[in-house]
């Protein structure tokens, strides 16, 4: 109830920002963290997951507050576009990517139940093991998908920008990277029925490389994509 | 002869037999992945391309360790023969896997061959991807053309050479608006920064004893009389190509400046060229002869001013170009060029790459031909497609099946 009053509340502040500046609230730091919690949220919710595993949503809910806590730390104000960011594609593109890093999220604070539960020994409640389980499956399906999107639609917007649809450059790397990581996952799940702790391991380790992807490239390597600093 | 021939080939139907096993095998295939992956991280941490020289200039320490690198290979990864060699082998597992599960599948029948659509599609999605990008490696160009307001250029500059299009780009003009300076029809056409006294056009009609000073600005229509004055062009330092008879600038500096003048009047239409060094001294273009004696005496000053465009202030918003498609002799077509924007002829494609903030006529293209753009796109469009299906699709339709 409070996580779907908080969804809602943070959509009203996207599009009026959205409203305000005259585009996308998705173009820096503070923006792509605020659009972020408010996939992890959005995902969470409409995954229909949060009757099997209750703790599940106050663990999503720590994390949009840990992540708006910490865009509040970036600057806020509403700033130009560069050219090159000034491109349909480049919002469909972030959109598609941060619904992805939700799922991936979401997977990954599911993964994070499973390992702990099945530590703590919730051997006496399997059906809990098991909706972690089955969480993280269907949130990482929905998150390929979308980061597939995100990908593509972020070649195709390079295409018309700088006339080449993939440059390898670092955060195009690690976004390849991080696909790569989740389709051996589905892999390993639907090919040769992984399940588990080395899922839910492969997960965490997937959740790394988004977390890489989304921050560590912009701060710790340059590319294309070093306007995101700000 | 049959049982010689049978001894012969068996050991080669072996081989190909535990190649394609291989091939198909999912662990080959995630293998294969893992690799390419640790491949794909170690390109991200070590400087790659041009990048590397700008690295040993920022750290100089790194030198020896960069030269090391780059005897291994290890600064030019992802265009090196052995991630190309694992792209390809990618390529082949996927192909196998694609294949067999396709003679499976055909095996089946009903809603089990339906079934596996999804996934085909998707497997099939990343061969076209490859293959697009071999399109790409193999036969495309890519290359920057840098013009001048004014100029007209056929080539193009590659890495290794100058490639020749089968056209020529004209540019007209390039404009650059920002956030905090609203457009205006005068900033459009203010293209000079001049002062009367110093750049003007002096227009004289001995006829009615009419005399005046205009502003040089470059593009404004501007009355006189029954006339209507507009200056087209501007160049600092006129010069014409002895070889493409192209009027062009030889430098910035207003050396030879002279100016492109339209005038329109009832009974007077003409272009020509007025030069501030050779008042007496006019060239009318060839393709607007004069019609008849000019009522119109003009002389162009300018003493010595710099004419440039100013770097407008504020953040850059947008650069554009117009630009106009030359074929032989004539204009075929007029396009604009902006970021985000491209313009595609003749199978190039052309994109606003870049400007000089310290002379504003100068502005940059970049120049691509690549043919496997289409495959790669199909092949998006493809694999959302199979994903799609085989997330959402399927698991309704076992849904379905299993409620009816």
């Amino acid at each position: 109830m409070f996580l779907s009053a908080g969804a809602v509340a943070q959509t009203i502040y996207m599009a009026v920002r959205w409203s305000i500046a005259g585009r996308a609230p998705f173009s820096n730091m503070f923006e792509s963290m605020v659009l972020l919690a408010w996939a992890v949220v959005v995902v969470y919710l409409a995954l229909r997951i949060r009757r099997q595993i209750p703790v599940l949503g106050a663990a999503t809910a720590a994390l949009a507050v840990l992540t708006l806590a910490y865009a509040s730390t970036f600057e806020t104000k509403i700033q130009p576009l560069m050219p090159a960011l000034r491109s349909n594609w480049l919002t469909v593109h972030v959109f598609m990517c941060f619904l992805g890093y939700g799922g991936f999220a979401v997977a990954a604070l599911a993964s994070i139940g499973y390992l702990i539960a099945a530590r703590t020994g919730s051997k006496t409640r399997p059906e809990i093991t098991s909706a972690f389980d089955a969480a993280t499956a269907k949130t990482i399906s929905f998150g390929f998908l979308f980061l597939t999107a995100g990908i593509m639609t972020g070649a195709v917007w390079a295409n018309s920008a700088w006339g080449t649809y993939w440059s390898w450059d670092p955060k195009e790397t690690w976004s390849l990277i991080t696909w790569f990581i989740y389709a051996v996952f589905l892999h390993c799940r639907f090919m040769r029925g992984w399940k588990g702790k080395r899922a839910a391991w492969i997960s965490v380790i997937g959740f790394a490389s988004v977390i890489f992807t989304y921050y560590g490239v912009n701060f710790l390597l340059s590319g294309l994509h070093s306007y995101a600093r700000s | 002869m049959g049982q010689a021939n049978n001894k012969s080939n068996a050991p080669t139907r072996t081989f190909t037999t535990l190649v394609f096993d291989r091939l198909a095998s999912v662990k080959f295939a995630v293998t294969v992945v893992v690799v390419i992956a640790v491949a794909c991280i170690t390109g991200t941490l070590i400087p790659q391309g041009t990048d590397v020289a700008k690295y040993i200039r920022q750290n100089p320490d790194a030198a020896s360790r960069m030269e090391l690198f780059g005897k291994l290979g290890l600064t030019h990864i992802f265009y090196s023969l052995w991630f190309i060699g694992l792209l390809c082998t990618l390529a082949a597992t996927v192909s196998v896997c694609s294949t067999r599960r396709f003679s499976t599948v055909l095996r089946t029948s009903g809603y089990a061959r339906y079934r596996a659509f999804g996934s085909m599609l998707t497997h099939i999605s990343i061969l076209l991807i490859l293959t697009g990008g071999v399109i790409r490696g193999v036969w495309g160009e890519k290359g920057y053309i840098e013009l001048r307001e004014g100029e007209t250029n056929a080539q193009f500059v590659t890495e290794k050479n100058v490639k020749l299009l089968p056209f020529g780009i004209h540019l007209a003009k390039f404009e650059i608006e920002t956030y905090d300076q609203p457009k205006t029809d005068t900033d459009d056409k203010a293209q000079a920064k001049q002062g009367d006294c110093c750049n003007a056009l002096l227009v004289a009609w001995p006829e009615k004893n009419l005399k005046a000073t205009l502003p040089v600005k470059v593009g404004e229509e501007q009355g006189f009389g029954e006339f209507k004055i507009t200056i087209l062009k501007y160049i600092p330092d006129f010069i014409v190509d002895m070889q493409t008879h192209e009027i062009t600038s030889r430098s910035s500096e207003p050396r030879n400046p002279a100016i492109l003048v339209a005038v329109n009047g009832p009974t007077y239409q003409n272009h020509r060229w007025l030069f501030a060094k050779f008042p007496d001294f006019t060239m009318h273009t060839k393709d607007t002869p004069a019609t008849g004696p000019s009522p119109l005496e003009m002389i162009y000053q300018n003493h010595g001013v710099v004419e440039h465009k100013t770097m407008p202030t504020g953040p850059i918003k947008s650069f554009k170009s117009t630009i106009q498609l030359v074929e032989g002799e004539s204009v075929v077509g007029e396009r604009t060029v902006e970021v985000n924007s491209p313009f595609h002829y003749k199978g190039y494609t052309f994109y606003q790459s870049g400007y000089n903030p310290d002379d504003l006529s100068y502005t940059s293209f970049q120049v691509v031909k690549d043919r496997g753009v289409p495959v790669v796109y199909t092949g998006f469009a493809l694999m959302i497609a199979g994903l799609f299906i085989v997330f959402y699709l399927n698991p309704w339709f076992d849904a379905r099946g299993k409620t009816a």
